[in-house]
């Protein structure tokens, strides 16, 4: 996969969608990495029309795709039962807590999906142009 | 893999901000301290395997067709449509 960046545009050759020319502002640079996608630091967030409201989240690599989808468009009912009740209230203080933030959820392509899960959510701040993919874990915490 | 040990109460750093403490040593558990700064993330390993495995589930490696969108997707496609 090839990669040259051109003023204010970065093109990825994308192994799914081809040759694409991204706005640098659209590129995500993620400093932790994505786990299991170990190497791949940069991601750029595309939007194409048939699938839309999906973003694809694409390496500058061109070679991993996820599909992603905005919290905001996300329904509590579309939520599992875990994800309702214990990640949504972490990850609005995570957004509360960080100005300029968005959050996205990896979905599974999958038409047998009936549930989303709020588990690993990928948190942006869009002013930065840094993301993350938290772990909404519960760790009890206790000060010494 | 660095392999050391340590009774209750004692600890390690890592780096010089993190330390981990044993706090208590039961039969089938070790109970671990972990002072570290905030942006630190704490996870637990079969919690990453877990993410790790997903995401990696989650990759598309060819354009997918509608058929493969989720029923989730497609309503948000057709807000309207019953």
């Amino acid at each position: 996969m090839t990669m040259s960046n051109v003023s204010n545009t970065t093109m990825i050759d994308s192994r799914v969608f081809g040759p694409m020319g991204i706005e640098n502002t659209k590129i995500i640079h993620f400093p932790k990495g994505v786990p299991g996608l170990d190497s791949e630091r940069n991601f750029a967030f595309v939007c194409i029309e048939e699938y839309q409201p999906l973003v694809w989240m694409i390496s500058q690599s061109g070679l991993y795709h996820l599909p992603v989808i905005p919290l905001t468009l996300i329904d509590s009912e579309d939520l599992d039962e875990e994800s309702r009740e214990d990640y949504y209230p972490q990850l609005m203080q995570i957004l509360n807590d960080n100005p300029n933030t968005a959050a996205y959820v990896i979905l599974k392509l999958n038409p047998s999906i009936k549930h989303i899960s709020l588990k690993a959510p990928i948190v942006v701040d869009v002013e930065l142009l840094r993301g993350e993919q938290y772990i909404l874990d519960y760790i009890t915490m206790q000060s010494t | 893999m660095l392999v050391l040990s340590r009774k209750e109460g004692e600890g390690i750093y890592l780096n010089d901000n993190i330390k981990i403490t044993i706090v208590e040593i039961g039969r089938n558990q070790i109970k671990l301290g972990i002072d570290a700064p905030r942006d630190v993330s704490i996870v637990r390993d079969e919690i990453m395997d877990r993410v790790k495995f997903e995401n990696r589930e989650s990759l598309a490696d060819t354009k997918p067709n509608s058929v493969d969108l989720p029923d989730i997707l497609k309503k948000l496609k057709s807000p309207n449509e019953p």
